[in-house]
């Protein structure tokens, strides 16, 4: 971009740059639709601390849905692909210096990065298991495929990180996607967001870990 | 602080660069402890007797400085790591040895002096100025309320000193990142009622590569800086202004 001086006051010298776009689209895949995915994720898996038939109806009925391919491929498949490579890119580009400054959001910012460069090995792993492998081999993924899938050894760390790094990259981003956005601009409005935001993340976690417990039969019931 | 080893002396290490480029290393001196020293006051003995502790003779360090009233920005550096100003760093609230180094985001001119050129050309890209200048004289400006006057002052504040920038992750000779600086000189400008004609110009200077949307929001500006100027603001500000500019372009 030239950065000539000229005092004219009616020539309009820059314009938006493809790099604007491409972040914004970024931020706005986080939240949707990859956000809004992980929540009816959660949900769904949900149904696994009532057992094995509630957890195989409730996967059944995401699957009968009409244009599951198309949603699956448009609504969450090349979302996460862009939001991945982009995300890479961004994460690269920074220099992390927080041994220099040990400032609360400081390690947000490393933990954000971090995170992401984990939740790219745990849904390539977790996609190809429960989505792929299965696809190739004709079998359909159920509570028992997963209790499978989670007694190999490693596999309940190797889950239990990946929701802990979902949870918080996603509750982490959203603060960061409201001013990204312009909708929390003062020093007040990020506190408060950041509170918003915790709950959700520590929401988000419990309910991610009780499905979790819920493929060892241990998972918490609560329900009146 | 008092120097542990001889209250009556003042421990300062300082990063040497003879010239661009060149490879840095350590020196350690020891000055006179007086009441109320500041770093420069320091620097100004090594000028005085540029003499090692192992009392080897060097040259004295080169450092810059102007105002020596923290308004200036010129005599900024890292101080026991941290970026400052050295006028308004006192012996006193230091603690020994002192490290003195330059930083570490411009290309050092020389010790602790380095060149921060490419912070007046991100001012000159985001149009920090209001273009008045003319042939005849355009009258008064239109008034603005006692409120805006005080957010506008705070945001005036900043003396391009740096400091937001050295301790940015986002920001550095590896990155195109405009930096907090200029993102609220945007802020300034466009909050001003005359300034607000050339609104979209300063928008869109900030909308391109290395523009607003570089922030990573680690806020370490905010921390850092020295005028407690509330930069995480300003780029939120600018953040809601350039969104809706986008927006305006695509419906409008
Ligand atoms: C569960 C999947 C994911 C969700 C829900 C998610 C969500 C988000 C959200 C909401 C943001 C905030 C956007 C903003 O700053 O406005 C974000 C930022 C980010 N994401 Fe993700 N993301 C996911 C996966 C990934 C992956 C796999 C990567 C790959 C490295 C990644 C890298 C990043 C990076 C680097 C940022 C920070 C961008 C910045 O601060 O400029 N994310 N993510």
């Amino acid at each position: 971009m030239p950065h000539e001086t000229t005092l004219d006051v009616t020539e309009s010298s820059a314009q938006i740059g493809a790099s604007f776009w491409a972040k914004k689209l970024h931020s706005l895949t986080g939240v949707v639709p990859i956000g809004a995915f992980l929540l009816e994720h959660f949900w769904t898996n949900s149904y696994a601390v009532y057992g094995p038939k509630a957890f195989d109806e409730a996967v059944e009925k995401l699957r009968s849905m009409p244009y599951v391919l198309f949603l699956e491929v448009g609504m969450i498949g090349l979302p996460i692909l862009y939001h991945s490579i982009y995300g890479i890119m961004i994460a690269v580009a920074g220099r992390p210096n927080n041994l220099r400054y040990h400032y609360a959001r400081n390690w947000m910012y490393v933990l954000q990065r971090v995170t992401g460069v984990i939740l790219l090995l745990y849904i390539g792993l977790h996609v190809y298991e429960t989505r792929i492998e299965s696809s190739i081999k004709g079998v359909t993924v159920t509570f028992d495929y997963m209790v499978k899938e989670l007694s190999e050894p490693g596999m309940f760390l190797f889950y239990l990180t990946g929701i802990l790094s979902a949870v918080f990259h996603f509750a982490n981003g959203l603060w960061s996607f409201l001013i990204g956005w312009g909708i929390t601009t003062t020093e007040k409005s990020m506190k408060r967001s950041a509170y918003v935001c915790t709950a959700i993340g520590v929401g988000l976690g419990l309910v991610g870990i009780n499905a979790l417990l819920g493929f060892f039969g241990k998972a918490v019931v609560i329900n009146f | 602080m008092a120097n542990e080893t001889d209250p009556k002396m003042v421990e300062v290490h300082v990063k040497r660069q003879e010239k661009p480029g060149a490879p840095s290393q350590w020196e350690v001196f020891r000055v006179k402890y007086r009441p109320n020293l500041n770093v420069i006051a320091v620097l100004q003995d090594l000028q005085i007797r540029p003499v090692t502790v192992e009392g080897k003779a060097t040259t004295p360090p080169a450092w810059e400085s102007a105002c020596l009233e923290e308004v200036c920005g010129s005599c900024s550096m890292l101080i026991n790591g941290k970026p400052r100003q050295a006028c308004t760093a006192l012996i006193d609230q230091l603690q020994q040895p002192i490290r003195l180094e330059p930083f570490s985001k411009f290309p050092v001119i020389r010790d602790l002096i380095v060149d921060r050129s490419r912070m007046f050309d991100h001012l000159k890209q985001v149009r920090a100025w209001i273009p008045v200048d003319g042939t005849y004289d355009l009258g008064q400006g239109p008034r603005y309320s006692q409120e805006l006057a005080l957010t506008r002052y705070k945001m005036s504040e900043c003396m391009t000193c740096g400091c937001c920038l050295e301790a940015c992750p986002q920001y550095g000779t590896h990155s195109p990142f405009i930096g907090p600086q200029a993102i609220n000189q945007v802020r300034l400008f466009n909050t001003h009622p005359t300034g607000a004609l050339n609104a979209s110009e300063r928008l869109e200077s900030v909308m391109g590569e290395g523009g607003i949307t570089d922030c990573g929001d680690a806020q370490n500006c905010v921390k850092v800086c020295p005028k407690k100027i509330p930069l995480t603001e300003s780029i939120a500000e600018v953040s809601r202004a350039t969104t809706l500019h986008a927006i305006k372009t695509l419906v409008g």
